[in-house]
């Protein structure tokens, strides 16, 4: 059962975001699992469209990082698992253990990525773009799987589809992480992650 | 592709992301997930050798989830 969740109204692009679980959810492994802190990995694109993984890249782990997490800097990610040997993102799903990311980063789940399809058409001055994603949560130890879910995104434009399409996959990204958003911190914590935010200051 | 860019633009983008940080700070709200290390990352492609750690140790008080990383990152350098 797809529905459309949300649908906005931005600078000269309209696009809409339906998603469904591919089975119901069931939070039970995530609730016992609840990360702390995620992994992103530079999602694997299985179509044509060179530019969508970069896309993704620089806008994917805000809207993660607003539901609560820690998310490492994937540019960092991508920089380190390179030099280590993964040079695609592909490499990277196939050598990048749950395991061993947990061993290397400290990093509690891995979120991996697939980019289903990419499509641009154009119809006289208008493109529509549809892009259909799927994520999986996976807990870094155990490597248990803690929360899926599959994702058509459809954005049109009636100017240059590519300056917005970092805003649509934000979009995204955000709608589709509403089921992971993290439960609030018991009252004994807090306070401790006040003090930790009003101790924060720039560097000298 | 996006390291290729940020190796280009490496001092904007410092220049842009310190000065966000600066008003961040200023503000007393939190710096997003990453921004340190980020920026420890751009002066390290950049040839930097005292910012990079200045950024990286920032990154892991501030978030000590990012700890186990960030100190592999700077027993990794030069």
């Amino acid at each position: 059962v797809t529905h459309p969740i949300l649908s906005i109204l931005l600078s000269g692009g309209i696009f809409s975001v339906t998603g469904c679980a591919a089975k119901p959810m069931d939070r039970a492994a995530y609730l016992t699992h609840m990360p702390s802190s995620i992994l992103v990995l530079p999602p694997v694109n299985h179509t044509a469209d060179v530019g969508a993984s970069d896309a993704f890249l620089a806008t994917i782990t805000e809207p993660i990082a607003e539901r609560g997490y820690y998310v490492f800097p994937i540019a960092l990610v991508d920089h380190f698992m390179k030099e280590n040997g993964l040079p695609t993102p592909g490499d990277m799903r196939q050598e990048a253990t749950p395991n061993k990311i947990s061993e290397v980063f400290g990093a509690d789940a891995v979120l991996y990525i697939d980019i289903l399809s990419w499509e641009t058409q154009y119809i006289v001055l208008d493109s529509s773009t549809r892009v259909r994603l799927s994520y999986r949560l996976v807990d870094a130890k155990s490597g248990l799987e803690l929360w899926k879910w599959e994702q058509l995104v459809v954005h049109s434009s009636s100017q240059g589809q590519s300056s917005l399409i970092g805003m649509v996959v934000s979009a995204a990204v955000h709608q589709a992480t509403a089921g992971i958003q993290r439960e609030r911190q018991p009252a004994g914590r807090q306070s401790t992650t006040k003090s930790l935010h009003q101790d924060r200051a720039s560097p000298k | 592709m996006y390291l290729e860019q940020a190796d280009f633009k490496a001092p904007d983008e410092i220049r842009r992301l310190t000065g966000e940080i600066q008003k961040t700070a200023a503000e007393h709200r939190k710096v997003p997930p990453g921004q340190y290390a980020y920026v420890g990352y751009l002066y390290y492609i950049g040839g930097g050798a005292t910012a990079p750690r200045a950024y990286f140790a920032a990154e892991k008080k501030a978030f000590p989830e990012s700890g186990q990383f960030v100190d592999r990152l700077i027993a990794r350098m030069p």
